[in-house]
């Protein structure tokens, strides 16, 4: 017997939560195929449930259960960003930054080098002369709006880097060229009325939460 | 390596269009857009290291709001920090005017420290270039007023004592008229008893995330957000005046 209509939104919408649950988005055809309904019927769940898109609906329910299960967000994105400086030890980590972010950057030098790291400032010449080829090493990103440095992130991709960066939202074509992104709340206020703005001290933050873990996980010379 | 070619930059641009509007776009759209094939912008996000399309727009799967709560430490002076905020502030409207002197000596936190509150004051159109030159101090052609010091206890034992101190400066600031403003985590005596001004920067809850720099600059936000409160105050005062 054929399913109605509301059958197949329940189905579509149970099939999505458990995949969530498991941390996984599920893609349009893994549902229809697992509910046994056409891929447009699948797709217009999402939309009668009032999302603008399959990949809002399915995101949603990740990130839900993602809290559900108690993940902490930090954590993740602590090892995340710690496990690809880890993977390009001997690798060059250039490092670029803006605005009140610069502070990050001189202090990411300053830190790195210290624990065995071979880092350097990015530029354009020093990422040709050092890229090239894929896996060329990490070009670590700060930029609060997240659109300045985009041309970094351009030219790392070009020349081979991984590229992670440090934004204030994670809708801006930095965050988007970027394989690993972490988002730091701002607060951008007018300077009569400045209110403070503590992004670029949640990015140094979280910069020594990473040099923590990787010096608990790989001892530094 | 080669670059981009002319069609990779288009579907770049095209994307990053659409990202900063906050719009989501389908394959199709954008190929449409771009008036390119599929396979083409499917290439060029490959060529950026995604393997496809919906790797792309899942790449912010790690991008995760890391709420400041969390990140950011509670305990960010030793006493009250809205009595350092305001001590701070009241320092920032003594330099209105007057030649300040971020400290910068030093290999270690004192440099970008200096320069970050540097760029924050030029906002609010205090000078208090970054410097570690003995020359800065000398006030003949402008009043002085601050000088300001990051002494971390981290670095103890580094060259003469503490980096970020300098021989002599301190001395010679206060010999000077300058007031001496000092963010120290320290207690030695041989460093705080030259602060006309001591913030003191709270030890770290866990010793082995060292958070000092993360607390001085929120300890320089706070006082910037009273510095502005303050200068309000004070130019509404002299308009009624």
């Amino acid at each position: 017997m054929a399913m109605g209509s509301r059958d197949i939104d329940a189905a579509v919408y149970e099939a999505v939560r458990a995949a969530a649950r498991r941390g996984h988005r599920a893609t349009v055809s893994e549902v229809a195929s697992q509910v046994g309904a056409a891929r447009s019927s699948v797709y217009r769940v999402s939309q009668k449930l009032g999302y603008k898109s399959w990949i809002e609906f399915t995101s949603s329910l990740v990130r839900y259960h993602a809290g559900e299960q108690g993940g902490d967000p930090v954590a993740t994105s602590v090892k995340a960003v710690a496990d690809a400086l880890l993977r390009n030890r001997h690798l060059p980590i250039l490092v670029d930054a803006v605005g009140d972010a610069e502070v990050c950057s001189m202090y990411l030098l300053l830190r790195l080098g210290e624990c065995d790291f071979f880092p350097m400032p990015f530029t354009k010449h020093i990422a040709q002369a050092r890229g090239g080829t894929a896996g060329s090493g990490v070009v670590i990103v700060i930029n609060e709006s997240g659109m300045s440095l985009l041309r970094t992130c351009l030219a790392a991709r070009e020349q081979g880097f991984e590229v992670v960066s440090i934004t204030s939202s994670h809708d801006t074509p930095v965050s988007k060229m970027s394989s690993i992104n972490v988002v730091i709340k701002n607060n951008k206020s007018h300077i009569d009325s400045y209110e403070p703005n503590h992004f670029a001290a949640g990015a140094l933050a979280f910069l020594e939460r990473v040099l923590y873990r990787m010096g608990r996980e790989a001892p530094f010379a | 390596m080669r670059s981009f070619s002319q069609a990779e930059r288009s579907v770049i641009n095209a994307l990053n269009a659409h990202i900063s509007r906050n719009e989501e776009v389908s394959l199709t759209e954008l190929a449409g857009e771009c008036h390119v094939a599929k396979s083409t912008v499917v290439k060029t996000l490959q060529r950026m290291g995604f393997r496809g399309y919906q790797e792309f727009s899942y790449s912010f799967r790690l991008s995760r709001d890391v709420q400041r709560g969390s990140l950011l430490p509670r305990d960010v002076v030793v006493g009250s920090g809205t009595t350092a905020a305001r001590e701070l502030a009241s320092v920032f409207l003594w330099c209105a005017g007057r030649k300040s002197i971020a400290f910068s000596d030093g290999k270690c936190l004192a440099a970008p420290l200096a320069q970050y509150l540097a760029r924050k004051l030029a906002l609010f159109d205090i000078l208090a270039p970054a410097s570690y030159d003995y020359a800065m101090v000398d006030a003949a052609r402008a009043e002085p007023g601050a000088a300001f010091f990051f002494i971390h206890r981290r670095d103890a034992g580094v060259g003469h004592g503490y980096s970020g101190v300098g021989e002599g400066m301190l001395a010679a600031v206060r010999d000077r008229g300058y007031r001496t403003v000092i963010f120290t985590d320290t207690d030695d005596a041989s460093v705080t008893s030259y602060a006309d001004v001591l913030i003191r920067i709270a030890d770290n809850a866990e010793p082995d995330i060292d958070l000092y720099a993360t607390k001085v600059l929120m300890v320089i936000e706070r006082a910037l957000s009273e510095y502005a409160r303050l200068r309000e105050e004070v130019r509404d005062g002299d308009g009624l005046s």
